[in-house]
């Protein structure tokens, strides 16, 4: 049972969630943070076993939440060089309309944290005025100034491994861990970059380089994506709920959901309805309630609740996914790609609203390996190897470690193509309607994407690729881990949903500490730094509030 | 209802009964027998052409064993039962490797096995051959490499955890220095 009179009640326990309830538990605040997702340990993730490269992130009951797509734009020949294609397979895609295939996330006990690969990017001073300095999309209600002490605070949590300093990204300290020592895949990559005159540096990621508050270092294995079974990866299970935990103020319930909010007087949150997973419902009476369940569930949950916090009309609206493209080839030496942090440097060239002539917004460009899963021999002789027979036994053993790939990903401006709804047909097991993702990528970000896709390209074909062997994009088909923009934060109550400290407008004890209050995507950066530097502050100004001082 | 007179009069008379039960049961046995060789010998013809498929993909050789070697054909058979269309389109491709190879492609030579399977792969995606190639092909490298214990003995790397990989060579001279 939970207990039914609390401080705060924090629903998701993401990057969002974990943080704010640290926080809040931090400051003497009693918290009980709950997920409709279970639990993970290391024991869930199989990169120990024989069939490892068959794995991936495991699947738990609950562990994924329950959504649908709307149809899938049809195709314009004038993107066609976007549309993914394979050479081992002698394919290139002939699909018509888009596909709405992945939203890419984890319900549970750290969140979707627990498979990414970690980058731990500040957003860029110039990220907060997307508007005014591109005449698109929106400007934040806070500049980077106000969120720079929680981005340290983070950080520091985290252990994040990075380099001095990254353009654009004033610190007030340097990073916890020195950067990782770049792959040989990233070396072979910074050198074609500096061939076209573009830098390659170091990227900022959430493992630690050295042994840091208890975890281990690292030990370069790539498969963060399978979930990291020895901690030393900086999912917020790992750092934020476990130092939540330590101040013994927190109490965290997996496979428990949010079921209703019920309004009272005087603007107030009055009650939680909580369902356990055996589908017991209880009431709690919290004093306040963080929300932070992602730019899917939290809007969809305030829908469902006949339009909670939705007085402006925007909730749903201003859904923001991450716009990509990959490319793989073979390289002639051998690079080692399956050895190293997956994406252990970046390049940052294309950082800035103005990098493609044509297109609002900037992104940026990184190797790829691990994700497309080039880490054994199996991925190899599917994917990358043509043939058949002694021939393709021969060059698999000749090129295993040569894969080389790129990555691109943008940044993704509101459109009204493409938000959150709810489903007019569906509904989970406590008869509330599912999500509905309506997706459509107008020219603006195809134009980006495909002027950075051609940046991309070149760096691999300078480092020493001849032939793309492998490509595929977010044009050809909807997937997406960093959704973002649907409960955006703003000033005006007309036009968004939460101010700037993630308090809703009109209800005065909920709070939304997640990826949907986001008014930009920062280029394409990682999200989870920004979420839970928000997270902080958010948690600050509740404690506040709750002390009368707000 | 049975006397012992009638139990006396079958045992008096029993060849014919017998002999008329026998003629009958002989001959839907005989037709069983006849299906159950027929069956026998079209399954064992589609198993020895899926599996001389499967080792064309993946042959016995210097670099390892084949895929039947480790028990692949099964696990293939298995995977197509489970989508109708991909069942259908390798028992379709089966039937025309068979033509090709002129009757048998399990007793054509190696070098015919070869040529007709790249056939396959070159008939494009719109093929049921081509369909059929790249599910044969997609599984059977998925299972003969994805295996630490095959895979290590082939020479590639075993699982990343516990031991990880070795931090990469200290060879950064920092950004954009080629």
């Amino acid at each position: 049972m939970l207990p039914e009179e609390i401080d705060v009640l924090v629903i998701g326990a993401g990057a969002g969630g974990a943080a704010a309830a640290q926080r809040l538990a931090s400051h003497g605040v009693s918290v009980v943070l709950i997920d409709a997702g279970p639990a993970f340990d290391a024991s869930d993730y199989s990169v120990d076993v024989s069939d490892w490269e068959n794995q991936g992130f495991p699947s738990k009951p609950s562990s994924q939440g329950s959504y649908e797509f709307g149809a899938g734009q049809a195709f314009d020949p004038k993107w066609d060089h976007l549309r993914k294609f394979s050479k081992a397979r002698g394919w290139t895609s002939t699909r018509t309309h888009r596909v709405m295939g992945d939203y890419h996330h984890v319900r549970g006990i750290g969140g979707t944290t627990l498979k990414f690969t970690g980058w731990a990017h500040r957003f860029h001073t110039d990220s907060f005025r997307l508007r005014s300095n591109t005449g698109q999309g929106f400007d934040w209600p806070l500049g980077y100034d106000d969120l720079e002490p929680y981005y340290h605070d983070v950080e520091w949590m985290i252990g994040v491994a990075g380099p001095p300093g990254i353009s654009g990204r004033p610190m007030s300290s340097s990073f916890p861990t020195p950067a990782h020592t770049p792959s040989r895949l990233s070396q072979v990559l910074a050198r074609g970059a500096a061939r076209r005159g573009l830098s390659w540096t170091e990227n900022s990621v959430v493992a630690p380089s050295r042994a840091y508050r208890g975890r281990p270092a690292c030990n370069y294995c790539g498969c963060c994506q399978w979930g990291c079974p020895r901690g030393d990866k900086g999912s917020a299970d790992v750092t934020f709920v476990a130092a939540a935990l330590e101040t013994g103020r927190c109490k965290v319930y997996p496979l428990h959901s949010l079921v209703r909010l019920e309004r009272g007087g005087d603007d107030m949150i009055s009650k939680a309805v909580v369902a356990s997973q055996d589908g017991q419902l209880q009431d709690i009476k919290p004093r306040h309630v963080v929300l932070a369940a992602g730019a899917i569930e939290t809007p969809r949950l305030l829908l469902a609740m006949d339009g909670l916090a939705n007085e402006s009309g925007r909730v749903g609206h201003h859904l923001m996914e991450t716009v990509w493209s990959y490319h793989t080839g073979l390289h002639p030496d051998p690079v080692g790609s399956h050895r190293g942090y997956p994406e252990d440097t970046i390049c940052w060239d294309f950082d800035r609203p103005d990098a493609i002539h044509g297109a609002a917004g900037g992104g940026i460009i990184l190797p790829l390996a691990a994700t497309e899963r080039f880490l054994g021999p199996a991925s190899y002789a599917r994917k990358l190897i043509k043939g058949f027979g002694s021939d393709h036994k021969k060059r698999l053993r000749e090129m295993f470690g040569h894969a080389v790939g790129v990555q691109v990903i943008c940044e993704n401006l509101p459109s009204e193509g493409r938000y959150v709804a709810l489903s007019d047909t569906l509904t989970d097991r406590f008869g509330m309607p599912i999500a509905r993702i309506e997706s459509v990528l107008p020219d603006a970000d195809l134009r980006l994407l495909s002027g950075l896709a051609g940046m991309a390209l070149e760096v691999m074909k300078a480092s020493g690729v001849d032939e793309v062997l492998e490509q595929a994009s977010s044009y050809e088909k909807f997937s997406s881990t960093h959704l973002a923009g649907t409960c955006m934060m703003g000033k005006d109550s007309e036009t968004s949903v939460v101010n700037e400290f993630g308090r809703t407008h009109r209800w005065k004890n909920l709070w939304i500490t997640d990826a949907s209050v986001l008014p930009s995507m920062g280029n394409g950066v990682g999200l989870s730094v920004t979420i839970q530097a928000l997270a902080l502050r958010t948690a600050d100004r509740l404690v506040a509030a709750m002390r009368g001082d707000d | 209802m049975s006397t012992s007179n009638d139990n006396q009069r079958h045992r008096d008379v029993p060849s014919a009964r017998r002999s008329y039960i026998s003629r009958r049961k002989l001959f839907v046995l005989g037709f069983m027998a006849m299906c159950a060789a027929f069956a026998g010998f079209v399954l064992s013809y589609r198993r020895s052409t899926l599996e001389a498929f499967l080792d064309t993909l993946i042959p016995r050789d210097e670099f390892g064993p084949s895929a039947t070697d480790i028990g692949l054909t099964d696990i293939i058979r298995q995977k197509a039962e489970r989508n109708h269309w991909r069942f259908v389109e390798l028992e379709l491709a089966q039937v025309w490797m068979n033509l090709k190879a002129g009757g048998s492609f399990a007793g054509a030579s190696e070098a015919r096995r070869n040529e007709i399977v790249s056939q396959m792969e070159a008939s494009g995606p719109d093929s049921v051959l081509w369909k059929a190639y790249h599910f044969a092909r997609t599984h059977c490298m998925t299972y003969y490499y994805a295996n630490a214990e095959r895979a290590t003995a082939l020479g590639f790397v075993g699982p990343p955890q516990p031991d990880g990989h070795e931090e990469p060579a200290a060879l950064w001279t920092g950004a954009a220095n080629g």
